[in-house]
């Protein structure tokens, strides 16, 4: 299994993740993410072409999150406090293959009100991501050692809150072949 | 409720923890954190009444009813600062009886370090 976080991590502990891809900051000991913030269409459109690798994308802006899952690019639309998705966004992300994260940090990072108003558009997300049986992956999203967690507490707050923790798992799996198993081609074939 | 017949008792599940920090944590921070946490997430009418049982060098058990065993590990795992100590909680495993916790779970701790994943 594998977990997306923000900062280099030392694998000093055993948190049941095979692997973790850091976004947003260089690392040699994990796999490098590419993570690209935008406000605009155009920025986006920028930053992509010089971006390589695990492409990761996050803006707090809906058209641009939507831009975002149509690029080719494109492979994951990262997680945090002021992401903003609508139901289009989510259906296009299963038409075109691209991986939603639904990172715990943004649970830990806010409190009262705000968490209340987080979990309400987590447990709809949840809903709408089952419909079309979008790909999606449950991480940390740490952004330092005290926000990383066990795989297994992950999937026990996000299932409280409705998710289908064993798709996510699949999904999970499907990347890290995808990233890692170089006799896997895609879905259904890989050489034996 | 006192002395209620065995078919009215609630069973029980403790859940054995670890808590990572820079320095060791007080017992009444821990306990004062994860009463507030469970209030603040699950109100009064739905939270769930847990128990510390053992707490020492930041490993712990809590008992707690057993239907009820998930908001319990939600709250523990959302904690991420016990007074001003920032913490990483790790929950080592849930067993039916306190017997079987403490066998199972602290014996294994004696030996814990930070390269074998306890």
């Amino acid at each position: 299994m594998i977990d997306f976080i923000r900062f280099d991590y030392d694998n000093s502990i055993d948190l049941g993740f095979q692997k973790y891809v850091v976004f947003g900051e260089i690392t040699k000991k994990n796999i490098q993410g590419c993570l690209i913030y935008a406000e605009t269409t155009k920025e986006l459109r920028e930053k992509l072409r010089k971006a390589k690798g695990l492409v990761g994308v996050i803006s707090c802006k809906e058209e641009v999150n939507k831009y975002a899952v149509m690029r080719k690019k494109v492979d994951i639309l990262l997680d945090f406090p002021e992401r903003r998705l609508d139901y289009v966004t989510v259906k296009l992300a299963k038409e075109k293959d691209v991986m939603i994260e639904i990172a715990l940090s943004n649970l830990l990072s806010v409190k009262g009100i705000k968490r209340a108003m987080l979990v309400k558009e987590l447990r709809t997300l949840f809903k709408v991501i089952k419909k079309f049986d979008t790909p999606f992956i449950l991480t940390s999203g740490a952004k330092d050692f005290y926000q990383l967690r066990q795989k297994k507490q992950i999937h026990e707050v996000f299932e409280y809150l409705g998710a289908d923790v064993k798709r996510s798992d699949y999904w999970a799996e499907r990347l890290y072949r995808r990233l890692f198993d170089e006799k896997y081609i895609m879905d259904g074939l890989e050489i034996l | 409720m006192r002395n209620l017949p065995p078919s009215l008792r609630k069973r029980k599940r403790y859940v054995a923890f670890k808590l990572i920090s820079e320095r060791d944590v007080a017992k009444e921070d821990f306990v004062k954190a994860l009463w507030s946490l469970m209030l603040s997430l699950f109100g009064e009418f739905d939270g769930e009444v847990f128990k510390l049982i053992h707490f020492e060098n930041n490993i712990g058990i809590v008992a707690c009813c057993h239907r009820n065993l998930n908001k319990l590990k939600i709250a523990l795992t959302l904690i991420d600062r016990v007074g001003e100590i920032r913490t990483l909680p790790i929950i080592l495993g849930v067993s039916g009886t306190l017997k079987r916790c403490r066998k199972k779970y602290s014996e294994v701790l004696k030996d814990a370090n930070s390269t074998n994943g306890i």
